[in-house]
């Protein structure tokens, strides 16, 4: 058969095929396939075909421009059913080599790339933002979310309604409870809970990223790694942002420290809110503390897996991969006032000692909440 | 330094690496300005595009050590006005000598040419693989952002190098204009690169449990802004990128190929081997830019370059995936 340097174009072969050994060994195949095919093929018609065997082309543009380039933003699904039809189409041909070509189709891995491929996406989305966030997935795990906001830990939210619905805000949050489920608890609250139901973008720790999975998780429910200039872009497009400056000190205290709030890392938190002159509002997030309560911290194995800490809860290494399942423990949320800065101006955030005030003022706040709001839980699971 | 010598005849352009695409492109662009009296094509082997009108076929292996001294000569004698330099490796050679050899001893004779022959203008190809792919790593790096590369990719230091040499060319000229333009993952059948080797294969190799985000750059708007650079005065770096980013896992499966999830610890401790054998196309070195973001920011080039990306990342993906339904992959460009 007269192969062209192009490679196989299925469209410009003489109509007759020869009649090879391929053609008749699955006639039946071939006639059912090619009734839907035709009309497909006459779509596609000058679609670039498929090349089976990287042949070396000799004439400089054989790159036909992409037949009808579909109005760019064509749903991805489709792009993987083209390549489908294609192939069909060509098995309709009902050459030898094409017939070969799409009999052994399962044995290659483009087969199953695709296949997975559709898997895959029907769970992603194709276009996230440019911080990673994707609406697909988040509209995916948010109901499981929902359900622990909901009816496993009985979220109460108070002072909602501080939130502004618009425009650049920083929200300063405690931090606990051993997993980053407060995080995704704000995130559910904000967003199913306030009337304008605004994006919430955390700011999450350096080293989440260097996990496996944990990074990549985080990135696409919406977290972005805290740093200045990330925090800065996010709320330059008047985004809302929410932090917790305790950090690792926060999340990895004991039990018995339950509810102190740490030293809220070196204030950047404050930098950053006087450098975009966006309000902070101060939450206080009880419950957490307890849904992991750490009672040690296996600081021998922690360092070389990596980890941060390693915990020891009462559930946690002797049940196994149960013992990550948290308590269901009760949860109040509280969101204090907004708090302005107009007075300062923005070279006061390069002095240390504004800042580092200014920082400690609002963590006396969040303290205050807090013990307000253990108060009025009473008890932590009931 | 600079003489002015922008004579109403026209400028002329030293072109290096021109029997690569970008190179060839740009000297067919220059040999149709009137702008431009001559480009001097500096090459090992004479490229096709050299022979033509207003060209001249100027043979220096840069990494020769007499190299410097021809050069010069050669800048001195065409009076050459702007020298853009194209003669990257964008894909790691296992001759690692030869690669250093090349890029940066080669760089060094060329600048060394340019500073005796006080050539007014030097533009060069940079990547924004040189700030290195790091979970520290802000999701936009800006030009004002370190270049760190990463640990033990001789690729990666000679890119990091060569700006080096650069920087500090332009501080003892400060005179003479210097631009890099740091080229985001460009991604396409003609221009090599280990992105595009990556993606091009049935199944693709990923890190298992990480899912950087990804830009793209088509090489026409990488020629747009090497052509903005020439005609244009732009001191500085600049980030040439495209609009939007993809993890990669999408960039992936939106070609319908096959993700191999291999676990790093797996990877880094054969993959040498494989590298090596050339059974798998990327060093572990490189394997840090699929498990990190090296995601940069273009909004300078957009504001001082006025450069505008013409294609998305996500049409690049998908006009890259198209015309690997047609012509094979892999093909040195050809003429």
């Amino acid at each position: 058969m007269n192969k062209s340097v192009l490679g196989r174009d299925p469209f410009s072969r003489p109509a007759s095929p020869s009649p090879g050994k391929g053609t008749r060994t699955r006639p039946a195949r071939k006639k059912r396939r090619r009734r839907p095919e035709k009309k497909a093929r006459a779509d596609r018609k000058a679609a670039p075909a498929r090349v089976q065997k990287p042949l070396v082309s000799e004439t400089p543009e054989p790159r036909e421009p992409k037949s009808k380039k579909p109005e760019s933003r064509e749903p991805e699904s489709r792009e993987i059913d083209r390549i489908e039809l294609l192939e069909t189409a060509a098995a309709a041909e009902g050459s030898f080599d094409n017939i070969l070509h799409s009999s052994t189709r399962f044995v290659r891995p483009s087969f199953y790339g695709k296949k997975l491929g559709h898997a895959y996406m029907r769970h992603h989305a194709e276009e996230v933002d440019p911080f990673g966030f994707d609406p697909v997935y988040w509209n995916r795990v948010s109901p499981f979310l929902e359900f622990l906001f909901d009816k496993y830990w009985r979220v109460k939210l108070q002072g909602i309604e501080n939130i502004p619905a618009q425009g650049r805000v920083l929200l300063v949050a405690n931090h606990s409870g051993t997993l980053p489920y407060d995080g995704a608890m704000l995130k559910v609250a904000i967003e199913e809970h306030h009337p304008s139901g605004r994006p919430v973008r955390f700011l999450v720790e350096d080293f989440v990223f260097h996990f496996p999975f944990l990074g990549a998780f985080m990135n696409r429910i919406g977290g972005v790694r805290a740093c200045q200039d990330n925090a800065r872009r996010l709320l330059e497009n008047e985004q809302l942002v929410a932090v917790f400056p305790e950090g690792i000190k926060g999340i990895g205290k004991l039990y018995r420290n339950r509810y102190k709030l740490q030293r809220f890392g070196r204030g950047g938190f404050l930098k950053l809110a006087l450098r975009t002159r966006s309000p902070i509002v101060p939450v206080s997030i009880v419950g957490a503390e307890e849904i992991h309560p750490m009672l040690a911290r296996m600081g021998f194995l922690a360092r070389p897996l990596g980890l941060p800490y390693l915990p020891v809860t009462p559930t946690f290494p002797w049940l196994g991969p149960l013992g990550a399942v948290p308590l269901p423990s009760k949860w109040l949320i509280s969101f204090g006032k907004p708090v302005n800065f107009d007075k300062y101006s923005a070279a006061d955030s390069d002095d240390p000692l504004i800042v580092m005030e200014l920082a400690e003022k609002i963590r006396a706040t969040i303290q205050r909440m807090t013990d307000k709001l253990i108060e009025e839980r009473g008890h932590a699971f009931i | 330094m600079a003489k002015e010598r922008t004579s109403p005849a026209g400028r002329v352009v030293a072109v290096t690496g021109a029997s690569e695409y970008l190179g060839r492109r740009l000297v067919e662009y220059l040999r149709a300005h009137p702008d431009y009296r001559k480009v001097c094509v500096i090459d090992v082997r004479e490229p096709a595009c050299a022979s033509g009108p207003k060209t001249v076929f100027c043979p220096v292996d840069l990494t020769m050590p007499e190299a410097g001294r021809e050069l010069a000569g050669i800048f001195i004698k065409h009076k050459v006005d702007i020298l853009v330099h194209l003669a990257f490796l964008s894909h790691p050679l296992q001759d690692v000598s030869y690669a250093h050899e090349l890029q940066v001893i080669g760089t060094l004779h060329l600048l060394n040419g340019a500073s005796a022959a006080r050539v007014m203008k030097v533009i060069m190809l940079g990547d924004t693989k040189s700030y290195g792919a790091r979970p520290n790593n802000p999701n936009f790096l800006s030009e004002s952002d370190p270049l760190r590369g990463v640990s033990h990719s001789p690729l990666i230091s000679d890119l990091v190098e060569v700006e080096k040499q650069l920087a500090e060319f332009a501080r003892k000229h400060p005179r003479a204009i210097c631009t890099v333009l740091r080229m985001g993952n460009i991604l396409s059948r003609e221009v090599d690169g280990f992105i595009p080797r990556l993606l091009a294969g049935p199944t693709v190799p990923v890190v298992m449990g990480y899912d950087p985000l990804m830009q793209f750059l088509h090489h026409d708007d990488a020629l747009a802004a090497i052509k903005l650079a020439v005609v244009g005065d732009h001191p500085g770096a600049y980030n040439i990128t495209a609009e939007g980013v993809l993890p990669l896992s999408t960039a992936i499966r939106m070609g319908g190929r096959l993700c191999l999830p291999i676990p790093h610890c797996l990877w880094e401790r054969f993959g040498s081997l494989l590298w090596a054998f050339q059974v798998q196309d990327i060093p572990p070195s490189l394997l840090p830019y699929l498990r990190y973001l090296f995601v940069a920011d273009g909004e300078k080039a957009r504001r001082l370059l006025g450069f505008v990306p013409t294609h998305s990342s996500r049409e690049i993906l998908i006009e890259f995936y198209r015309q690997g339904r047609l012509q094979p992959t892999g093909l040195p460009s050809q003429e």
